[in-house]
């Protein structure tokens, strides 16, 4: 029995012997064509073929498997087996004019075999025909392929004209003429794309968005395409196209390269480099690659740009070794620095290596003396390669003032905070010296000074600051501020009416302005001016702004009329009292605040206000609304000076602490704590927080407030606070939670090293007489919250005293109760019972003998 | 690309020292037109963010002084590339092109 079998390369048998039917060759013919392994199908193919049993269907088949395998050649690169292979599916009465098949003849040149098919092939298939032999006449590949056609074939017709325009064009025509020369171009001429290509390049020099449209008239099976693609790649700008260029064949290439005009070949090389380097390049091959380039004939501009890049590339490559050998590799690239690029780079180097404030300040200072001393030295000012221009050198200075100042700010928490901050200003006010032109430095300068009751500073400094800038309105309003808190009332009211002339609907000058007439007139009365008090009130009176101050113009008056004896004309304070209370509905308690804060305020004495008042003591039966209504109307005080409210705050203190024994919401004690807390209320925030933290045992944040004023942290309030931080952030309280955590960061946990002097080598009188009843209190404490304590921390605790492998082997054989128990008799110093336990467990859990420190057998 | 006075197309400007305010504004109005936000998102935060970084002396001072960003390979080409006018190609390269359909 004769029959072969074949192994493809994907391993698959290949049965074409006599005993496998037609069916079968042709079923397993189609399946290998289904899975493109046109090679098998041709086989099978040929087999049935060989049986006889040739037909019309196995014509088709034969067909689709060889130009399949023809395409895959060409894939390939195998251009001209891939045409013998098509040839062959011709053979089999496939059609002639196919593109790729007349494609790769162009492409093999083989335009012989070309124009002999264009002679047997239809009329309407030559048409398909005609652009490819245009294209290639053009070319020039085939010089006698026009004399080889007839005298009236479209192709030879239309050669002359088209190559004079392509000529034309080539050669820089101008647009006119080449438009004359595309007429004699007709629509339906096989070199037509040509002409539309001529036609796009004209609208790129002209209107470069209607290009793209243009060359859409082109089919894409066009032979003209890769001149048109030359005209799409050319709108693009050299970025865009860089990522092109290396997708093309090398005679595109060239052509692209030429219309670009990088034809050098310096161009080309870089190319090459720019083709490779990464979209992000890392600073030590942009500092390789730019320092090959730099070497090179460069443009001014150029040159300027790779020096400052390769600086820092430089930098950010060697930074964390910045010694002398990296300079002078610096060095060799750019050739020498001036001293100014080495300064600047120093201090550069000083920021990415993360040095110290103090460091990096020294290291700046160096650069920053230097602009200053350049700006005279015009010698050395005026080297190009200077990272700052001359006329920048003092803007400079100053610019380093305020990065170095910055620094110290951000940095002030880490280290004295009050030095930080001096330092901070004392940097920002020299970088006003080099440039004053900085409102809002020297509005920070002021701000500080201010909040630091440094009025005299503030105040020279606002006058310097008003000499460049006297219509800035957030300097004046400074002006108000210092003013205000100076007591310079007058003076606070004439910046007010210089922001009004500028901004006359300010309504915050305006506000301002009322609370600054309305402050003369309490200093007016206080000298007993009445005359000018009146005046004052009068004043402040024809500014309507907020009720507060309604309010205290009323009260103002009242006392004024009091005192000044004009009581007939006026309403008493007793009426003003009850119009407050009962017409305005604002709480007795709050009025009588009211009264309390406007007469200190006035220097009225304590004992005259029951007199004036005359009406019932609201104090008495201080309510929960008495309360928050009071708080409301002190936060009102507080947004115009905070200061004013602590005296007549002080002088209810004692209603207000015993308030805090009335049944608050959560919400409304949360509110309040937050409120004592803000204000400086030690004491209230005390009572009001322990009460709270009773009512609501569930509510972490009260824990924080009892304890967030205390100098030292006794055990049991630093475990009741790790309790309150864990159920805090069990509850998903972040903010609470994170607040206990700074607190606790505050202070040393008493815990640790409660017991260290234990562990100290004495003999146990000596310990005994050393274990103070203060310690054993707080070690019985420590036993009553142990239960309530997270195990983390009673892992610590345990850790203290016990060596840790011990405790290790006890968890994990006895479990956390254990511990806990083990810890519980250590804190109840139950000194028999911990030996014994401990024994008592290892001996369960270790039967080999686990080492102790000896320290601990001498712990009881 | 990064480098705002290439995003601004300043660099021959500020080689020149004639990079000001007014021509910074000048450059960003220029390529906001060309770049308009509703159309091309992306191109206008690009500029608005150089323009930004450069808009007033202080600034660009500050920019010179601080800055350590490094370029992108964009940033590299469009400096290092020259940029010159596009011209016609020759009837050679053209029949090069048509002799590879």
């Amino acid at each position: 029995m004769s029959h072969r079998n074949k192994r493809n390369k994907a391993g698959q048998a290949i049965t074409t012997g006599v005993n496998v039917s037609a069916d079968q060759l042709e079923a397993q013919a189609r399946q290998a064509l289904s899975q493109e392994q046109y090679k098998v199908a041709v086989q099978h193919l040929k087999a049935i073929v060989k049986q006889g049993e040739m037909s019309a269907r196995i014509n088709v088949l034969l067909q689709e498997a060889y130009t399949g395998r023809a395409e895959q050649l060409a894939a390939q690169g195998m251009i001209k087996e891939a045409i013998v292979t098509w040839e062959v599916a011709i053979s089999h009465g496939l059609d002639l004019a196919d593109p790729r098949y007349l494609g790769w003849l162009v492409q093999a040149g083989q335009y012989p075999r070309l124009l002999a098919m264009y002679r047997k092939i239809s009329a309407e298939n030559r048409q398909f025909l005609q652009p490819i032999l245009a294209a290639a006449a053009l070319a020039g590949v085939a010089p006698l392929l026009t004399v080889s056609l007839p005298d009236d074939d479209p192709v030879r017709t239309g050669y002359g004209p088209a190559r004079q325009l392509l000529e034309a064009w080539c050669g820089g025509e101008d647009d006119e003429q080449l438009r004359e020369r595309m007429q004699a171009i007709p629509f339906r001429s096989p070199y037509r794309d040509l002409r539309q290509i001529i036609q796009s390049w004209i609208l790129l020099e002209t209107n470069p968005d209607q290009v793209l449209d243009s060359l859409e008239r082109i089919a894409p099976a066009s032979p003209f395409q890769p001149l048109a693609e030359q005209v799409r790649l050319a709108r693009l700008d050299a970025l865009e196209a860089l990522p092109h260029l290396s997708a093309l064949l090398p005679a595109a290439r060239a052509c692209q390269l030429e219309i670009r005009g990088w034809v050098e070949s310096g161009v080309t090389i870089l190319l090459k480099k720019l083709e490779t380097l990464p979209d992000e390049p890392p600073a030590d091959k942009l500092f390789s690659m730019l320092g090959q380039v730099y070497s090179s004939q460069l443009l001014p501009h150029v040159r300027g740009w790779l020096r400052a890049v390769i600086k820092k590339a430089w930098l950010l490559s060697y930074a964390g070794h910045s010694s002398q050998r990296y300079l002078q590799q610096l060095e060799k690239v750019t050739g020498q620095l001036s001293q100014e690029e080495k300064l600047h780079l120093a201090g550069l180097t000083a920021i990415v290596t993360k040095i110290d404030n103090w460091n990096l300040s020294d290291i700046w200072a160096d650069c920053h003396d230097r602009f200053l001393v350049s700006v005279t030295d015009a010698a050395d000012a005026t080297n190009k390669n200077n990272p700052i221009d001359l006329a920048d050198r003092l803007l400079a200075a100053a610019e380093i003032g305020r990065y170095l100042a910055a620094r110290w700010q951000q940095h002030a928490a880490d280290m004295d905070e009050d030095h930080a901050r001096v330092t901070a200003i004392k940097l920002l006010q020299q970088s006003l010296q080099h440039d004053p032109e900085d409102q809002v430095v020297w509005a920070r300068v002021i701000e500080y000074y201010l909040e630091t009751k440094m009025l005299v500073d503030a105040r020279d400094t606002l006058q310097e600051a008003l000499v460049h800038h006297p219509d800035v309105i957030a300097l004046l309003e400074l002006g108000i501020r210092i003013a205000v808190a100076g007591n310079a009332f007058k003076k606070a009211a004439t910046y007010a009416s210089r922001i009004l002339a500028v901004d006359p609907i300010n309504t915050r000058v305006r506000r301002h302005l009322q609370n600054a007439h309305i402050a003369h007139a309490r200093k007016q009365i206080k000298q007993k001016k009445w005359h000018l008090a009146w005046k004052e009130l009068a004043e402040a009176g024809q500014w309507k702004s907020t009720p507060l101050n309604d309010t205290i113009l009323q009260v103002l008056q009242a006392f004024l009329a009091h005192l000044d004896g004009k009581n007939e004309d006026r309403d008493s304070v007793k009426a003003i009292f009850q119009r407050l209370t009962n017409e305005k509905g604002i709480h007795p308690a709050g009025v009588d605040f009211i009264f309390r804060h406007e007469g200190i305020l006035i220097g009225l004495p304590s004992r005259v206000l029951p007199e004036v008042a005359d009406y019932d003591d609201p104090w008495k039966k201080l309510g929960k609304e008495g309360v928050l209504a009071l708080v409301e109307i002190v936060r009102q005080f507080m947004s115009v000076n905070p200061e004013t409210v602590l005296a007549p705050l002080a002088s209810v203190s004692s209603p207000l602490k015993k308030a805090a024994r009335l049944k608050f919401s959560a919400s409304e004690g949360e509110r309040l704590c937050e409120f004592w807390l803000q204000v400086g209320q030690k004491q209230l925030l005390v009572a009001y927080a322990t009460v709270l933290q009773k009512a609501w045992p569930d509510k972490p944040v009260f824990t924080y407030y009892r304890f967030v004023n205390a100098e030292h942290l006794s055990p049991s309030a630093y475990s009741d606070l790790v309790c309150a931080r864990e159920k805090a952030h069990k509850q998903g309280g972040v903010g609470i939670s994170s607040r206990i955590e700074a607190l606790l960061h505050r202070h040393d946990n008493p815990m640790s090293g409660m017991f260290d002097h234990l562990f100290d080598d004495h003999d146990e009188d000596d310990f005994d007489a050393e274990f103070d009843d203060e310690i054993r209190a707080d070690m019985a404490k420590m036993a009553d919250l142990l239960p309530r304590l997270p195990f983390k921390e009673v892992l610590n605790l345990a850790h203290s005293f016990i060596e840790r492998q011990i405790v290790s082997r006890i968890l994990k054989k006895h479990g956390e109760a254990a511990v806990r128990e083990l810890c519980q008799k250590i804190l109840r110093d139950d000194r028999n019972g911990v030996d014994e336990y401990i024994d008592q467990l290892l001996s369960e859990s270790q039967p080999k003998e686990v080492k102790r420190k000896p320290v601990q057998g001498r712990l009881f | 690309m990064k480098d705002p006075y290439l995003i601004l197309g300043l660099l021959e400007q500020k080689t020149n020292g004639t990079v000001d305010d007014a021509a910074v504004k000048a450059a960003y109005l220029q390529l906001l037109r060309r770049y308009p936000p509703e159309r091309e998102p992306l191109h206008f935060q690009r500029i608005r963010k150089a323009y930004e970084q450069l808009e007033t002396r202080q600034k660009r001072v500050r920019y010179a002084l601080f800055d350590l960003t490094l370029p992108d390979r964009q940033d590299v080409a469009s400096v290092l590339l020259p940029q010159k006018p596009l011209s016609r190609p020759s009837f050679k390269s053209v029949q090069n092109l048509l002799g590879r359909v």
